[in-house]
């Protein structure tokens, strides 16, 4: 019998940042989901030794082998342009209103911003950040919009319910009745 | 007003009417959003009184918060209110809840940014490239030769001779004047008397054009003589 913790090793090696579901790794290994989880938690284990230079993360639905956090200045040594290529401010913005809404239209991103977010959203999608997953009932039939793997793994998030969760700030609703009457009042 | 602060630092008009609300440090449920309209509607004109160029989006909302605010002045009716489709924000209350909608995303965007920055501290690897190790189909050698190679290259040549066009050759038969006017005159030697139709035995464009000639010219020597009993009757040619 061979030693399943060392294939899975190699597999997640050859798969790089494509990674492997949990699925996909009881398909290939011929096992269960729990024996799955656990050859994984071994392996993970085992590189969390400081003389171990790789990690596993969950990122983007999937298990991918990637280097340690504490080990990046090394890494960055290796770069010959090491500046931060980072999103804008405008990118950020269309694809928190994504990430919160999808489906969504492009109308709708841009009503929500005051400000068309074409070109931002072309870019978004060329990045493979955002994509088209479907198609609005309303007239016209505009594109639905929502968010990808990538972008999961771009924010070093596992699933959707990774998403940092937004400030509610209108959580009282009387409060809010209550505000709206006074105001109305004020005018009068 | 600040002025130095510069249209373009802002992400559209809603992110401008966002700094106006931060501008006042009050909570925005505190605020007069009419205060916040003149701020707004003060900017855009400071703007275009020095020839800055304002991005229509810019125009729109400040169309938008005028038409607000006229509706307030005037007070309107019910029914008047039916027609402002155009505008898509209604009341100042809306224009609220636009705001905080729009806070709600932009303040987000600080913790996507850090989320962003993090995971940039770890590095993955492209998938390798997997195709050197796909199997391909094995081929067996079953004692071939080379001179079964040169044998099968012969027979496709030998299919391919049979498959070439068979050479032809299209010509065109020229019919001279000279040889019509032989072959009449000799024609008329037997028959001394004959039809005009006669002559053009052969129905090709070039046969009777090359006969009619031959006719006018053996016409014009005086070799022949064209007669016909009266209209529409056979044109006969007889020989002098």
């Amino acid at each position: 019998m061979m030693n399943l913790e060392g294939v899975l090793e190699g597999l997640l090696f050859v798969q790089g940042d494509e990674g492997l579901t949990l699925d996909s790794i009881c398909k290939i290994l011929e096992i269960e989901k729990e024996e799955a989880k656990a050859l994984l938690m071994k392996l993970k284990e085992s590189y969390e030794k400081d003389n171990r230079g790789l990690r596993i993360h969950f990122l983007g639905n999937a298990f991918k082998l990637t280097t340690k956090e504490e080990h990046k200045m090394y890494y960055q040594k290796l770069l010959v342009n090491p500046e931060n290529n980072t999103l804008s401010p405008a990118a950020l913005e269309v694809l928190a209103i994504i990430a919160y809404n999808e489906p969504i239209t492009r109308a709708e991103i841009d009503e929500l911003r005051g400000v068309s977010s074409d070109f931002t959203l072309r870019k978004l999608i060329s990045k493979d950040l955002v994509k088209e997953i479907g198609k609005s009932d309303m007239p016209g039939r505009p594109n639905l919009y929502g968010i990808t793997h990538e972008f999961l793994d771009y924010f070093g998030l596992a699933t959707k319910e990774d998403l940092p969760k937004i400030e509610e700030k209108k959580s009282n609703e009387e409060e809010t009745e209550l505000f709206t009457s006074i105001y109305k009042e004020n005018y009068e | 007003m600040n002025l130095k602060i510069h249209i373009e630092n802002f992400d559209g008009p809603m992110d401008l009417l966002l700094h106006l609300v931060k501008s006042t440090k009050l909570d925005i449920y505190e605020i007069q959003m009419s205060e916040i309209i003149e701020s707004y509607l003060t900017y855009i004109a400071t703007l275009q009184q020095l020839n800055i160029d304002v991005g229509s989006e810019f125009l729109l909302m400040a169309s938008t918060l005028i038409h607000l605010k006229s509706k307030k002045l005037i007070g309107k009716t019910e029914e008047e209110e039916t027609n402002d489709d155009e505008f898509n924000i209604q009341s100042e209350e809306e224009l609220k809840e636009r705001i905080l909608e729009y806070e709600k995303y932009k303040s987000i965007t600080e913790d996507f940014h850090s989320l962003e920055e993090k995971r940039k501290d770890i590095y993955t690897k492209v998938p390798s490239n997997l195709k050197q190790f796909e199997r391909k189909s094995e081929l067996t050698n079953d004692g071939v030769t080379i001179d079964d190679l040169v044998q099968a290259f012969l027979n496709i040549q030998a299919r391919l001779h049979y498959k070439e066009p068979v050479e032809t050759k299209i010509t065109k038969k020229e019919i001279s004047i000279e040889d019509r006017v032989r072959k009449i005159r000799d024609y008329l030697k037997i028959k001394k008397r004959v039809f005009f139709e006669e002559l053009f035995d052969v129905p090709t464009k070039e046969y009777i054009i090359a006969t009619f000639l031959a006719i006018l010219e053996m016409s014009k020597a005086r070799e022949i003589r064209l007669f016909q009993e009266r209209n529409f009757k056979q044109i006969e040619v007889e020989s002098v």
